[in-house]
């Protein structure tokens, strides 16, 4: 124990907790000393305003920029930024991409998104079996097309790859025989008549659709999707598997394997937000040589700059920027490259991401004034700093 | 410096010799000033498309004359009356019609085709069968990548070039990494002077750990920024898909016409992953894949440079033989290359597909990847042992 908590401290924890803060912010975190920074961080989130938009059905474009946009702007103004940082995790592990997922609509990823905050600090097990019944997760891998006759496999396989166990703990056999325990699980327009993008779908079981015949899953015997789930929700690969990936995200790229035995134990005992409080309390998270050692992922770098320089609104949204700043960068929120998610870490900084993150400080020339970095980047003496390496790091 | 400028001076003057030598109408030399012009940049082009997802073979080389292609896929069977016939050197397969920009390379005998490309104990994870293929290791104990390893045998940082966000595990090596450049017009610096006075500064102080490695990161920006810039104008002429793909391939030939010097170049295009509704999808990216490379092979015929440029398409694995009830296929094991270029020996290397004889579903593979790569490091005059571990022998696409 000992850990020293005064003002470079809390403006760490600040950083990786939120990715967003301000001088006065982290002055109030240290004095309120480690324990009661750290439930302040973590208190429960704000909700965040519905989605509404005059887009029709197909203009998925204009939906896309919308709930972008929509979601940048409460993580700048929400009183629990660091809520939003975790549903940016949870976006990124238990992924869906937008335009991929044609049969849905914007209002089914921002309640997508509701389901990440609203659980997210919880247990995994409610995340995982809410998010098994998620329409937006149920279209993106296809699951709600799964029928007894052939089942489709997308989800069972990355639900045991991605989202649960990892490589090397199942066979083809497992996911075949999950992807039949899932067969059924499908979505439904509560109205009848043409989809609208602002009433999202709900979840719906076909019994037609589903194999109630006896499965052999990880060598035990299940009848449905509910009992994969348990499983999984039990095993001890699931929590080794999530608590390294939450470590890469909040510590370091590469966490040594004692801390992710010990985040193990506390994520499966008390869920996402004791594992957080268990890091944030622990020396190793002070450590000189995990300070500073995470890569900003661009839409960190966009939101604590526009916080730092005291904006409520993102930057460039009104120009049309915001988007091919974002794709420049590699990262557009709803749309995850793939079903694992974005890479992180040194991947971002790419000859043509890295250029774009410089390029965006322009946007900021002439508002020096109101400039707050001292969250932002460890270091800042002036606006300038914005250029040190220093400035795309958390 | 003054070597270099003095070298690129006289071979302009030679060319310019040649050229007056023929506007003068004596013994034209033309073939020795074609040659000439081709030396301008480095010579041979390895072009590398990875298609991410998991391309279905089936409905790309179409078994169309098999009738147990069409009780398998009762709903997603591409109709025999439209696949693209391959005459006599197709055996009995067709292209899928989205490939039609395709033929004529086909005709010329410069498209090769390789169906049930793989591995030895095929992984079904698009991540951890894209790595096999990035790394060229099976046993997945190699963390380089193959292009990484050719690339850390050269001298210039530019030897290699990915068009796109994030340099793929393919282009690391041990002791670089290609860049990567997702849009060549929009490729410069815009800061207000006392930041661009600021950044001079700070990239000349080493720091540790993390703010190092972004330390080296923008230097490396520093180089891309000069080389990429020299590029800028040149122009292409021909007409891409207005996509992030027909744009990288855009930007390809416009690094290879101002003389970048990179002898690979490496892009991908995603969303094979068709579980459901396949047919529609499919062909669309089959459509952007042809039209793209078709421009691509028009821009280079325009600048002479056609005989010099391989193409390599891939993807991690094919899909399984019968559709699911989503009208979807699930991931398989061995899939379908192409293999394109004024140099490259076309045809169709392997036959018709057995889709009785399977492995959980899928067709099982026939051909290893590492031949094919071997005959692409063969084109680009790579040490084939050095890069691959192994004598692999290539496939006779020269």
């Amino acid at each position: 124990m000992g850990i020293e908590f005064g003002y470079p401290e809390a403006a760490h924890l600040l950083r990786r907790a939120a990715a967003r803060g301000r001088k006065e912010e982290a002055e109030g975190l240290a004095e309120m000393g480690l324990e009661r920074a750290v439930e302040e961080v973590l208190k429960d989130p704000a909700p965040a305003p519905p989605f509404r938009t005059t887009a029709g059905a197909k203009e998925r474009g204009k939906q896309l920029q919308e709930l972008v946009r929509l979601w940048l702007e409460h993580w700048l103004t929400t009183p629990t930024p660091a809520a939003e940082r975790l549903v940016l995790f949870w976006h990124g592990h238990l992924t869906s991409a937008f335009r991929q997922t044609m049969g849905a609509q914007g209002a089914d990823f921002w309640e997508q998104f509701a389901t990440f905050r609203t659980l997210g600090y919880g247990p995994y097990g409610d995340l995982l079996r809410a998010i098994a019944r998620n329409p937006a997760m149920l279209l993106y891998l296809n699951n709600a097309q799964s029928r007894k006759e052939h089942p489709n496999e997308n989800w069972a396989r990355e639900l045991l790859e991605l989202y649960t166990l990892g490589p090397g703990h199942y066979t083809e056999q497992d996911i075949r025989e999950a992807a039949r325990a899932f067969t059924g699980w499908t979505v439904r327009n509560p109205n009848p008549g043409e989809r609208d993008p602002n009433t999202p779908l709900a979840f719906a079981f076909n019994p037609r659709w589903h194999d109630p015949e006896p499965k052999t899953f990880l060598g035990r015997r299940v009848k449905d999707g509910e009992e994969v789930l348990a499983i999984l929700a039990d095993h001890p690969e699931t929590y080794r598997f999530l608590a390294r990936k939450l470590l890469a995200f909040y510590l370091n790229p590469a966490p040594p394997q004692d801390l992710v035995e010990e985040g193990a134990k506390a994520l499966r005992s008390e869920g996402t937000r004791g594992f957080l409080r268990w890091l944030f309390t622990h020396p190793a998270f002070y450590a000189k040589e995990n300070r500073n050692a995470l890569v900003k992922s661009p839409v960190e770098y966009l939101v604590g700059l526009a916080y730092a320089a005291g904006l409520r609104e993102v930057p460039l949204a009104k120009k049309g920027g915001l988007m091919e700043a974002l794709a420049a960068m590699g990262q557009i929120p709803f749309e995850p490259p793939s079903p694992k998610g974005w890479e992180g870490g040194l991947a971002w900084l790419g000859e043509s991401a890295l250029l774009t993150r410089l390029n965006l400080l322009g946007a900021f020339s002439g508002k020096e004034k109101g400039l707050d970095l001292s969250v932002f980047m460890e270091g800042a003496d002036g606006p300038l700093a914005l250029v040190r390496p220093e400035a795309q790091l958390l | 410096m003054d070597g270099f400028l003095q070298e690129t001076d006289t071979r302009r003057n030679f060319i310019k010799k040649s050229l007056l030598t023929l506007a003068l109408g004596q013994a034209a030399p033309s073939l020795f000033l074609r040659s000439a012009l081709a030396a301008q940049s480095s010579e041979r082009i390895l072009v590398v498309v990875n298609l991410f997802g998991g391309n279905d073979q089936l409905n790309t080389l179409i078994p169309y004359r098999n009738d147990l292609y069409y009780r398998l896929r009762p709903t997603i069977g591409i109709p025999a009356q439209q696949a693209l016939d391959l005459g006599v050197r197709g055996q009995n397969l067709g292209l899928h019609p989205a490939l039609r920009p395709l033929m004529p390379v086909w005709e010329e005998g410069r498209l090769a085709l390789i169906p049930q490309v793989g591995y030895p104990n095929p992984n079904r994870s698009h991540f951890i069968s894209t790595s096999i293929w990035h790394t060229a290791d099976p046993s997945r104990q190699e963390n380089t990548g193959w292009l990484g390893r050719f690339g850390d045998t050269q001298q210039d940082p530019f030897c290699e070039t990915f068009l796109g966000g994030s340099t793929p595990q393919a282009l690391v090596g041990r002791t670089k990494r290609a860049p990567a450049i997702s849009s060549v017009e929009a490729f410069s610096l815009h800061l207000p002077k006392p930041l661009e006075t600021a950044l001079e500064k700070e990239l000349s102080r080493v720091r540790q750990g993390t703010a190092e490695e972004v330390r080296q990161a923008m230097l490396r920006l520093k180089e891309a920024l000069r080389r990429v810039g020299a590029v800028q104008s040149y122009r292409n002429q021909a007409q891409y898909p207005a996509t992030p793909f027909g744009r990288a391939l855009a930007d390809v030939a416009r690094m290879i016409a101002g003389g970048l010097g990179s002898q690979v170049y490496y892009t991908a295009l995603g969303g094979w992953d068709t579980h459901a509704v396949q047919p529609p999808r499919q062909g669309e990216l089959l459509g952007e894949l042809a039209q793209g490379l078709s421009a691509l092979r028009q821009d280079l015929r325009a600048m002479g440079r056609e005989k010099d440029v391989m193409i390599l398409v891939f993807s991690e694995f094919g899909r399984q033989v019968a559709e699911n009830a989503s009208q979807g296929t699930d991931h398989g094991e061995g899939g379908l290359m192409l293999v394109l270029g004024g140099g490259v020996k076309g045809g169709l290397y392997g036959g018709e597909p057995n889709l009785e004889d399977l492995n959980l579903d899928a067709l099982k593979y026939q051909t290893d990847f590492r031949q094919a790569y071997a005959a692409a490091l063969r084109w680009i005059q790579a040490d084939v042992r050095q890069v691959l571990g192994q004598d692999f022998p290539a496939l006779p696409l020269l």
